[in-house]
């Protein structure tokens, strides 16, 4: 029996029994359609739902990428008897917004027949796993509704959005044992000049220096700079005091696209890239080279979210020793507060380099929510703006790189602007 | 769904309204198109239990309006179209997936199985005040036996009651 059905069974009680006390025939007769209707729903019993039904969902792509529009096909063939009314409803994730088609077939299914449900999804970021499919099997007479959840297992990974960035110059103070992009502040084979010193039997004949030799008498080789893979490790900031809402995503959106834009840059120079969100629980992808460690790092990313566990509450719990010493690390954070200050200064004084990618959404939010007194708002603006620029201006003090990313601008613009002016004025 | 939802409160306000009227009662007719208006704005600012208050005004409205003596014809007509609006209201979310022309098929599919039912049981009412059964000791006692295996069914049917929704095994292929 349907519980929905307690209703009007309780209506009909309470009119027969109203009626019964009043000695009132109306009363009691305008039960008789109501309990009638309740009785004969009670007692007909439609077969067990998806019985004989088999269901298989096709998705166009298992893997997308956020914004990636992504066709899904229910089908439902009936192995059994017809059915005079069926419905099927697919269970579309949250994370998917359905822009065409509709997600549920509604009518007849004769024996052996076969519907199809199709529809178009619009995909956001994360691992997003097909909800149980519901199938509602009406009785023959339409008075009965028997409801099953069957689980078809789909999911579709979308991976976050990013940009193709230009290259950014890192300078580690350890490098790897293999040539790769990454000046090693070292002597040796290379292409930039990187200094002077004796000759010593088997140097290349080539890079004697001859003018040295004319002044000082003694044969004197050039040295170049070694170029070497580096270790980097992107460390998202992924706690939720760090990020703010705009109009469509948030600030740890544009993040997340960030890093994936970093990550697929430094893999792409050939570098060991390594991926730790910090925020709800400490994802971590183990750094590694090539293609295989992009889908890796760019699955982690699809799933990670916002946390606000009191014990990430501050960027102190970073765990340094994941990483290997004096290697690069790039923390893309909004950075709150001086405390995050400090955990960078402390990090660059243990021999690591950082690369701090900062968004920056006061903007947006300005532009969004301008009250009516414009003019305030303009000047506690500027003065936010003014604060940042001092926050920065001390992240560069204590050695940091700083990609300063009002997210309004694609992020390949504002790595554009660390080579050519903010680096040369932060770097030290 | 909703139109047809409505439509059927509607019926009921109508034949509520009608009775008031024919017999002299302003104020059910009066109520009896209110409460058709509050079914009209109930429908438009649609939640899913709506139809569920409505029948339970409408179960009301049709109280009082037996209390004044209005004949058993339209007081079972009037709650009948109301359990049928409330039966088909009471889908339209679990159909609002559905393509228009599906969801439009299906109300009329089952809108019109629902009113075939509840029609059925006014017809029963109508026929009711008419035949006179004259009961002898025996037929009487059948009677009585007939109506406790019904209520015996009812509570095996009630005692086997469960939450709908329970999952079934899955036919992958």
């Amino acid at each position: 029996m349907q519980r929905q059905l307690l209703f009007p069974l309780g209506i009909g009680f309470a009119l027969v029994a109203a009626g019964l006390l009043l000695l009132n025939g109306s009363i009691v007769a305008a039960a008789i359609p109501t309990l009638l209707f309740v009785f004969v729903r009670m007692l007909s019993s439609p077969r067990p739902a998806a019985a004989d039904l088999r269901l298989e969902r096709t998705l166009g792509r298992l893997r997308a990428v956020e914004g990636d529009e992504i066709g899904v096909e229910l089908t439902v063939d009936n192995g059994g008897k017809g059915i005079a009314l069926l419905s099927v409803t697919d269970g579309t994730p949250p994370g998917l917004a359905r822009i065409d088609g509709h997600a549920q077939f509604l009518g007849r299914l004769p024996t052996d027949g076969t519907e199809t449900v199709s529809y178009v999804v619009r995909a956001q970021r994360g691992l997003h796993a097909f909800n149980k499919v519901k199938v509602r099997v009406w009785s023959p007479w339409g008075l009965a509704v028997r409801e099953s959840r069957v689980l078809v297992e789909t999911a579709v990974k979308v991976h976050p959005r990013f940009e193709v960035i230009d290259p950014i110059t890192i300078r580690p103070q350890q490098t790897r044992a293999f040539a790769g992009p990454v000046r090693a502040n070292r002597g040796g084979q290379g292409l930039d000049f990187f200094g002077c010193r004796a000759y010593t039997p088997g140097d290349d004949v080539r890079r004697i220096n001859w003018r040295a030799y004319a002044r000082l008498d003694s044969l004197i080789v050039n040295e170049y700079e070694l170029e070497r893979i580096a270790d980097v490790n992107i460390i998202l900031d992924a706690r939720a005091k760090s990020h703010a809402q705009l109009a469509e995503d948030t600030t740890f959106d544009h993040s997340v696209r960030a890093a994936a834009g970093l990550a697929a840059h430094f893999l792409e120079q050939g570098n060991n890239v390594g991926l730790l969100v910090y925020g709800d629980y400490l994802q971590w992808v183990f750094p590694g080279i090539g293609r295989l460690q992009l889908e890796r790092i760019l699955d982690q990313l699809a799933e990670a979210r916002l946390g606000d566990k009191a014990v990430f509450e501050e960027l102190r719990f970073i765990p340094a020793r994941l990483f290997p010493a004096r290697s690069q690390l790039v923390l893309v954070s909004p950075l709150v507060d001086e405390n995050d200050i400090e955990i960078v200064a402390l990090l660059i004084d243990r021999g690591y380099s950082i690369l701090l990618v900062c968004p920056y959404s006061m903007s947006v939010e300005h532009a969004e929510r301008r009250t009516a007194d414009a003019t305030a708002a303009d000047l506690a603006m500027r003065i936010l703006d003014l604060r940042r620029d001092l926050f920065l201006g001390g992240l560069a003090g204590i050695g940091a790189s700083v990609i300063d990313w009002r997210v309004e601008q694609p992020f390949r613009v504002a790595c554009r602007q660390i080579h050519h002016s903010r680096l040369r004025r932060y770097r030290i | 769904m909703r139109i047809a939802s409505l439509l059927f409160f509607e019926i009921a306000a109508a034949i509520l309204a009608a009775a008031g009227y024919r017999y002299g009662l302003t104020e059910l007719a009066a109520a009896g198109l209110g409460l058709g208006g509050l079914a009209a704005f109930a429908i438009v600012f649609f939640r899913p239990a709506w139809p569920t208050a409505m029948l339970g005004l409408f179960g009301v409205l049709v109280g009082v309006a037996g209390l004044f003596h209005i004949p058993p014809l339209f007081c079972s007509g009037a709650l009948a179209a109301a359990l049928v609006g409330w039966d088909v209201g009471r889908l339209a979310p679990r159909v609002a997936g559905a393509s228009p022309r599906d969801r439009g098929r299906f109300a009329l599919a089952y809108a019109l199985r629902a009113a075939g039912l509840v029609g059925i049981g006014v017809l029963l009412v109508a026929t009711a005040g008419r035949v006179r059964v004259s009961l002898t000791f025996g037929s009487g006692l059948g009677l009585s036996f007939a109506v406790l295996v019904l209520a015996a069914l009812f509570l095996r049917n009630l005692r086997r009651a469960r939450p709908s929704g329970r999952d079934a095994t899955a036919d992958r292929p």
